[in-house]
């Protein structure tokens, strides 16, 4: 199964007609073609990119950092990024959106990591609820035809394991904690928590396997 | 030459198994960015030779990849970030190098660098954009180009030092294995590097450490673990005559690991006889001959 896309009109400010037929062409186009384009600097390439995922880094951006202000900032950044960098992107090597989502990651850990700073979020003291608790009511129909079916299996996944190994895994992909830190926050052995981690990671993995999910 | 001239290839056997098995054991933790600075190091320098291994860290990391997705959306960003974003695109050249300096500090100067290190800053600047802040911290001092062999050596005998110390109660066994891998990796990457132990110059002194110096560049690269996170530590060079300069504080992270590069002041190494740490309370030196290397590269490892 592959991450597919759905075409969506883009919401633009005031554009001139040339402009308006150039965005239309280009919001047929499949991500990987798109990527070339940016990396030339078309803006309108970027900007159809944007509209397709800001809204998912945006929301990831914002369960990392925890805080609104940070999460907008960072959403600008990550895209602002992908304009600089768009040529070291390759769909061999994996999707558009998890190559997206994995700078959006790199971005969060290291701010929060530099800052110091923690998300001081009401559930952030549970980190087993944040990953069981992935119900999304508000997603759009767009969002949920891009993302579904992955989406749908990785919650799954995540739902096949005990809570405390979904705890360390939220701990260190979520909130960038080391196994170290993780032992020291969970109070438990430090073998404790990297046998977890293994054992969680793999049960995740032989999940989309048996359900025949592509990984990107 | 105190240090042993056993190899630790690749293709041995015992070792070699034992290390890739040690590396499978933290491939989950590795793709989901748990280990520290020096666990990771040891992952990374391993998967460049071993294709088994690298398969299985990209196989870990697709899955790794989908957690994200798992996030529920939250609403739209507003508007009014897009406009930033498209204004700050149509403004900025592409040709400009990319570096993210983290939120709220773009606009903040960099901190003043000595003229050694601008004229180093300017041979070499770092415009891949990456963001790991503590690579960050020494590369704006010391060329990463000219580092590089250097400090994959000495992330590689730190990585070990500090993963096997937690294996093995037997530490001239922790250094022995520690210095197989600097030889190693000295020889493999063709780097003109001598390496130096680091002699604690106290009873209490608990750290240990390598000083891997780049002759042609007068750059060096300290490594060390055990030394005490709650103090903080200073490089310090002194010369001939006995002068001695500062050239870097060492950060020392929670678990007493520290990597640090430097350059000689003047770019004249050959004029330096001694590098030695310091805790800046002074109760803990740690001491580097440099007229005394304990592996000298060499171009046909033992076997």
């Amino acid at each position: 199964m592959r991450l597919c896309r759905v075409p969506r009109v883009v919401e633009t400010a005031e554009v001139s007609v040339e402009q308006r037929a150039d965005l239309q062409s280009l919001l047929a186009l499949e991500d990987p073609a798109l990527m070339p384009m940016v990396a030339e600097g078309n803006g309108a390439a970027l900007e159809v990119l944007y509209d397709r995922y800001s809204r998912v880094v945006f929301s990831f951006a914002l369960r990392i950092l925890g805080d609104r202000a940070a999460a907008e900032e960072l959403l600008q950044e990550v895209f602002f990024r992908t304009w600089k960098q768009a040529h070291q992107f390759s769909d061999v090597r994996g999707t558009f959106v998890t190559w997206l989502l994995s700078i959006t990651h790199n971005m969060a850990i290291d701010e929060i990591r530099k800052q110091k700073r923690r998300p001081q979020r009401a559930d952030s003291a549970d980190p087993v609820l944040m990953l069981t608790n992935v119900t999304d009511e508000q997603a759009s129909v767009e969002e949920h035809a891009t993302n579904s079916e992955t989406r749908e299996q990785i919650i799954s996944a995540i739902r096949t394991l005990p809570p405390a190994q979904q705890a360390v895994i939220e701990l260190a992909y979520f909130r960038g904690l080391t196994q170290r830190e993780i032992a020291t926050e969970l109070v438990e052995p430090l073998g404790t928590i990297k046998t977890r981690m293994r054992l969680g990671v793999r049960k995740m993995r032989d999940y989309l396997k048996t359900h025949e999910v592509e990984l990107a | 030459m105190s240090g042993p001239r056993t190899s630790l290839t690749p293709d041995d056997g015992q070792s070699n198994q034992a290390q890739h098995d040690a590396i499978l054991e933290q491939v989950e933790a590795y793709a989901l960015g748990a280990l520290d600075r020096v666990a990771a190091g040891i992952v990374e320098q391993h998967i460049r030779w071993c294709p088994q291994c690298r398969d299985e860290v990209e196989a870990v990391r697709r899955v790794v990849d989908l957690l994200p997705l798992a996030v529920p959306y939250v609403d739209s960003p507003p508007p009014d970030v897009k406009a930033r974003l498209l204004e700050r695109v149509a403004s900025e050249s592409r040709s400009e190098p990319y570096h993210w300096t983290g939120l709220h500090q773009r606009d903040e100067p960099e901190p003043a660098r000595s003229p050694s290190a601008q004229r180093r800053a300017s041979r070499t600047d770092n415009a891949d954009g990456t963001i790991g802040s503590d690579a960050r911290s020494w590369q704006r001092f010391v060329p990463p180009a000219v580092i590089a062999p250097l400090a994959i050596a000495l992330i590689v005998v730190g990585a070990w030092a500090n993963s096997m110390r937690l294996e093995l109660e037997d530490q001239e066994q922790v250094e022995t294995i520690a210095n197989q891998e600097v030889l190693n990796q000295i020889v493999a990457n063709g780097g003109d590097v001598r390496l130096y132990s680091m002699e604690p110059q106290c009873t209490d002194c608990g750290g240990r450490g390598r000083l891997g110096v780049d002759v042609a560049d007068s750059v060096g690269v300290v490594v060390a673990w055990d030394l005490n996170p709650e103090q903080k530590h200073e490089v310090w060079c002194v010369n001939k005559k006995g002068d001695r300069k500062m050239v870097s504080t060492l950060d020392v992270d929670a678990e007493g690991g520290a990597m640090q590069a430097f350059a000689f002041p003047d770019d004249n190494m050959a004029d330096y006889t001694e590098v030695y740490i310091a805790q800046t309370d002074g109760e803990a030196t740690y001491m580097t001959n440099l007229t005394q290397d304990i592996i000298e590269p060499s171009a046909t490892p033992d076997t």
